[in-house]
């Protein structure tokens, strides 16, 4: 498989922060989800990805190439869509138009028209008269009238009605759709990942907890749940990330774990949600 | 050429703003009808008026724009470039506006044209290098950091640059005193050692900033 963007080694130093050795690739074709609590280090690692801020060390390399290799066409590329506008709000639409027409040499203005009037954005507003539902459209608009490799979504999805997002998904599977371009979708909402998602990425605290296809990932685990009285202390060992509620408890086990189980406990598949809430859960545990 | 492209990002994020540049020298024409006894205070008046602008891009960027602006593929330098051509542009059409307006106003009253081009000279050399440190400190403090300093950085420079204007207007339209005398003799070259000047000083600052910012994160 070509990798379209490879990530080895990414070390990032704040204060009170490191993204400590972060690792992974996505291949040509594929949508990698990347997520982890607020704080882990996923917009860090995206800007460290996009160049907008500096890794202390690590090497990063998109379509095979690194940064500073030919920067220009790096930026070409990657296509980027942030949770918050980042266009200029002074700005109008023929502003953001007029921009793209001279930056990108790869920028299709009937493309970013078509998808002006398909997002049925207003042309004579400024932009800070958008609402947030435009403005993600006007950044999807702006990148997806280039033509990029990678496609970077950092929380876009967030806040969005159900109709924009599951138009939004639609958008994103059109996009990956020849094979040669990918997606890196950082996001909390996981339900969205579970639909589109190839690959999970899992970070806590600066560091992968999880770095595998989204089907590997569903069937590593299983969800148990049962009454707490019932546990011994041989199954609550090999349980991860414990919750006591109400009427029982809720944790996760491993697949090749779950035969062992006694009966009485409820064992179902367990969403991608529920798989992060019971590891972080259980990396909250460990601190 | 990639320079010239960021200049353009300034100008379109500016333009509402910019539009006021073109009434100033109107204003500054209007005062000396008004009772100004000397018409070479419109050029101070209007380079005053592009060293404050100037600073526009500054204060009307915010973090959350990083997204955007820096990737569009150029490097930090010719980001930074771009910048300075924006002064650079804003100050070449202040001096010049003021030249028409004044050489209007001298047309009108029969006066003489002599000293507008030396003084004009003089105050695109003070404006480049005003501009250029205001962009220096700009670029070392970075957005935000104290929205005051950002004030007192935007408006003392362009102040200085106004009061040292019409004092050097009156000082050398008065015409007399020995070190005028020399300075008047030497007017031409004078003038060009202070466009000179502010020329060195404005690339010496595109270098000092891009290196500021060559290892500052932008998120």
């Amino acid at each position: 498989m070509m990798e379209l963007l490879e990530v080895k080694g990414l070390t990032k130093r704040y204060k009170g922060f490191l993204l400590d050795d972060i690792s992974f690739s996505l291949p040509k074709g594929y949508i990698m989800g990347y997520v982890g609590q607020n704080g882990a280090g996923k917009t860090t690692t995206i800007n460290c990805i996009n160049q907008i801020c500096h890794a202390n060390s690590g090497t990063i390399y998109l379509n095979g190439r690194m940064y500073k290799e030919d920067p220009i066409q790096y930026k070409e590329e990657i296509g980027f869509i942030g949770d918050e506008s980042y266009f200029p709000k002074e700005m109008r639409i023929s502003d953001i138009r007029s921009i793209q027409k001279t930056f990108y040499r790869s920028f299709q203005e009937a493309e970013f028209d078509q998808l002006i009037a398909r997002f049925k954005l207003p042309e004579k507003k400024k932009i800070s008269e958008f609402s947030r539902g435009m403005k993600v459209k006007l950044m999807f608009a702006a990148a997806l009238s280039r033509d990029t490799k990678l496609l970077i979504l950092d929380e876009a999805t967030n806040g969005l009605d159900p109709v924009i997002r599951s138009e939004v998904l639609q958008i994103l599977q059109d996009y990956i759709s020849d094979g040669e371009r990918s997606i890196l979708f950082s996001t909390h909402m996981l339900e969205d990942l579970e639909q589109i998602a190839d690959y999970i990425v899992f970070i806590d605290q600066g560091k992968i907890i999880i770095s595998e296809t989204k089907d590997d990932l569903l069937e590593s685990y299983i969800l148990i749940k049962g009454d707490y009285k019932e546990l011994t202390t041989e199954l609550r060992s090999r349980l991860i990330g414990l919750e006591k509620k109400e009427f029982g408890f809720e944790a996760l086990i491993k697949s090749d774990e779950a035969r062992n189980v006694p009966k009485g406990f409820v064992i179902n598949k367990p969403s991608i949600d529920k798989i992060m809430v019971h590891l972080i859960r259980n990396s909250l545990e460990g601190v | 050429m990639k320079a010239l492209k960021f200049l353009k990002v300034d100008w379109l994020r500016c333009k509402s703003q910019l539009r006021v540049m073109a009434i100033l020298p109107l204003i500054a024409i209007a005062l000396v009808f008004g009772g100004m006894d000397n018409e070479l205070f419109i050029n101070a008046y209007v380079v005053f008026g592009a060293i404050i602008f100037s600073t526009q891009p500054f204060t009307m960027e915010s973090a959350s724009e990083s997204g955007f602006i820096n990737m569009l593929p150029g490097t930090k330098r010719d980001r930074v470039t771009g910048r300075y051509l924006f002064a650079l542009a804003l100050t070449l059409f202040s001096v010049l506006v003021g030249v028409i307006a004044v050489s209007i106003y001298d047309i009108y009253k029969d006066t003489s044209l002599e000293p507008v081009m030396s003084v004009s000279c003089i105050l695109f050399g003070c404006a480049m290098v005003i501009c250029s440190l205001q962009y220096v400190l700009f670029y070392s403090i970075g957005k935000g950091k104290s929205n005051q300093m950002m004030a007192i950085i935007r408006m003392i420079p362009s102040f200085v640059m106004f009061f040292l204007g019409t004092y050097l207007s009156d000082w050398i339209k008065s015409g007399d005193g020995t070190n005028l005398e020399w300075v008047l003799e030497r007017e031409v070259e004078l003038s060009l050692l202070c466009v000179l000047v502010g020329l060195f000083v404005f690339f010496v600052g595109i270098s000092v900033s891009s290196r500021i910012i060559e290892h500052k994160d932008f998120a």
